[in-house]
């Protein structure tokens, strides 16, 4: 296979992990940064950093996306749920139950798989642009040109790659929320060093970076109708157009990002300032199409931010895979946080 | 609210961890067993103990369950993947792919939750069986009769409930196959105090069992076309064996795991002979998912921990396995991790 590129993104890592890696900087969670994690547990308790799933419930937050739905699996004809299987055997006397799930797969708690947000780019420094992701991979199949299961299923960088990493590391808090509370706010380099000397809160490379906005907990508030108008204005996010915070991201060398908002980063009502060509999503397109970055979203993290700030702490492991699930963009997750 | 039943299963535990318990025996999961659980993380070495969830690849195994079906997703009218930004706007460079997903939640690896399996059963001792499940609980809306969310959604018994514990402790590897090899048998109590006692294993309360018996890797090794055959591979567990019933019953384990498709004989193969005048058809889905609380892992990937587990003189390692927390759903794929 020849180079997918002659030119890689300013600021991107394409390569360094290998000219076909497809797990970027998965591969910092190494088994220390593993047994760094498990150090961390002192009290063996358990955070499950899944909202239930149906929420935020409805499509007011985004018209694309729809709560789950249980769907019938179907015995000899019939619906198999709650079903006595004495109908097909009078000797039997149990009773079945069996369903199947229509998922949208960013709908509530997920992870962005690299194929989830490329950029376009002159790879060839033939002063035309190309539809690239991450380390200069096509998520259509290179010979067809086409997805590889109909309309959808990405030919490469799908979740199923980060499922198979297991993604378990050493999970750092840093708590936006407690500073902030529900100010609506763009959170830029200078905010952040703040925020992380006033909290003794320090990144490594290879951490796994939880940020806390209480954007999560409204959700649970709102059991299920969020007032869109209240959810887009409220909470703190990451300031992707703050270059010194898009250079300590790379150079912190934490491994993962995650938030318990719907973007990790602030969205600007969805309009773009500047006139030349850019991402609108600039967050977006360091981590995941620049250097190999997964974003989790919409993590639930008010329990667990709460309590390590009761117990003056920040670390804990972090075991957070999502499913494994071949040529999908995204994925729900059900992480789990120990401390 | 008024006590949900009034005769139990004989061997059952209902009531044992409270009259609501929906967890069953993952509240013997504390604290403290995980801190010992954590004691097996030596190396930091993970293993992924899903399939790829489009395996094992068609419906030999069960034709009631299909194969997980990605679905588009619109943007603006158009399908949502692999799509320009600069469609809508020339100056942005964003390029995204979004989808949605029908998974069969017990087709690949997975959990049973409790609301799976229940049993025609007296329950409220007024002379007739009604269909009860773990706990004396129904998985219809008691008021209403049905279930929450059209033709399914369980009522209780979910397996977000069984999500929320987070289901992280020890786990303990047992290897059927290699004493036993890829032949179909049924392994009862003593063939397992056997291989138990060969391999120095022991289990404790709380302790996740996991079976290795070789199904999930000849399942990848057919690359998603098995035949007919794989239906009758590998050993199950015996579950018509009163001896290994009381073994469940008396370990305290907390969850039975294998890489096959039912632990035990699956019900796909028709009416076990031995079924006599009445009883269940999966008599160890009836005493781990009716009567005690006890989940079941179907379809895992064990063999690549079972090796690496044998070749350094170990069993036991740390399991953080949660399903999906979906509500209302009765399994849930997963993606278990090992730590060594």
């Amino acid at each position: 296979m020849g180079k997918r590129w002659t030119q890689r993104p300013e600021g991107s890592n394409w390569g360094d992990f290998g000219e076909d890696d497809q797990l970027g900087r998965l591969n910092l969670l190494t088994p220390e940064k593993i047994r760094q994690g498990a150090a961390e547990i002192k009290e063996g308790l358990t955070f499950c950093l899944s909202l239930p799933l149906n929420l935020p419930g409805g499509t007011a937050l985004n018209p694309r996306r729809h709560p789950p739905e249980l769907k019938p699996v179907y015995r000899e004809g019939k619906v198999a749920f709650c079903q006595a299987m004495s109908e097909f055997n009078p000797l039997v006397t149990s009773a079945t139950c069996d369903d199947a799930m229509y998922l949208h797969s960013q709908y509530s708690t997920q992870w962005d798989a690299f194929a989830h947000y490329g950029g376009e780019f002159d790879a060839y420094g033939d002063g035309r642009k190309e539809v690239m992701f991450y380390n200069g991979f096509r998520v259509v199949d290179e010979a067809t040109g086409k997805p590889t299961q109909g309309d959808v299923g990405a030919a490469t960088l799908g979740i199923e790659n980060m499922a198979a990493a297991c993604v378990q590391g050493r999970g750092v808090m840093i708590d936006l929320h407690a500073h902030y509370g529900r100010e609506h706010k763009a959170v830029g380099y200078d905010d952040l060093m703040t925020i992380l000397d006033k909290d003794g809160v320090s990144v490594e490379s290879g951490d796994i970076v939880l940020l806390h906005t209480g954007w999560s907990d409204m959700l649970i508030e709102y059991a299920g109708d969020p007032d869109p108008e209240v959810m887009f204005n409220s909470g703190a996010a990451l300031n992707g157009r703050d270059d010194a915070l898009l250079k300590w991201i790379d150079e912190s060398g934490l491994a993962i990002l995650t938030c318990d908002n719907r973007a990790v980063e602030y969205e600007w009502g969805g309009v773009m300032d500047a006139t030349e060509p850019g991402p609108l999503l600039a967050l977006h397109e360091l981590c995941l199409f620049k250097l190999g970055i997964h974003l989790g979203e919409m993590f639930n993290l008010g329990p667990l931010a709460r309590w390590l700030r009761a117990n003056n702490r920040s670390r804990f492991l972090f075991t957070g895979p999502p499913l494994r699930m071949p040529g999908a963009v995204g994925s729900p997750a059900t992480p789990v946080a120990t401390v | 609210m008024a006590q949900r039943w009034k005769n139990r299963p004989e061997g059952s535990n209902w009531g044992d961890f409270g009259p609501d318990d929906q967890i069953g025996r993952m509240n013997l999961i504390t604290p403290e067993r995980r801190l010992d659980a954590f004691k097996e993380v030596r190396e930091g070495k993970v293993f992924c103990l899903s399939l790829p969830l489009d395996y094992p690849g068609g419906n030999v195994l069960n034709p009631s369950r299909f194969p997980p079906k990605l679905h588009a997703v619109l943007r603006d009218g158009s399908i949502y993947f692999d799509i320009e930004q600069a469609k809508v706007d020339p100056r942005y460079t964003d390029v995204g792919c979004d989808e949605a997903v029908t998974l069969y939640s017990q087709y690949s690896t997975q959990w049973d939750g409790f609301a799976h399996k229940g049993s025609l059963f007296d329950a409220d001792g007024d002379g007739v069986a009604e269909k009860v499940y773990y706990n004396g609980h129904t998985v219809v809306d008691p008021s209403t009769g049905k279930p929450t969310q059209g033709d399914v959604g369980a009522a209780a018994l979910t397996v977000d409930k069984m999500a929320e514990t987070c289901v992280q402790g020890r786990g303990v590897m047992i290897d059927l196959r290699r004493h036993l090899g890829d032949e179909r048998q049924a392994v009862d109590f003593d063939m397992l105090q056997d291989i138990m006692k060969a391999d120095d294993i022991t289990v404790g309360e709380g302790d996740m069992v996991c079976l290795h018996t070789g199904l999930g890797q000849i399942a990848l090794d057919m690359n998603r076309t098995p035949d007919e055959s794989i239906k009758t591979m590998c050993t199950v567990l015996d579950g018509r064996d009163e001896k290994l019933l009381r073994w469940v019953t008396e370990s305290g384990v907390t969850a039975l795991i294998s890489d096959n498709l039912a632990v035990e004989r699956s019900s796909t193969l028709g009416a076990d002979p031995r079924l006599g005048d009445k009883g269940a058809a999966l008599p160890l889905h009836e005493l781990c998912l009716f009567k005690l609380g006890v989940h079941l892992g179907e379809l895992w990937y064990l063999t690549e921990l079972a090796e690496w587990l044998h070749a350094n003189g170990r069993s036991r390692f740390l399991l953080t396995a949660p399903p999906l927390r979906l509500p209302g759903a009765v399994g849930s794929p997963a993606t278990p991790v090992a730590t060594v």
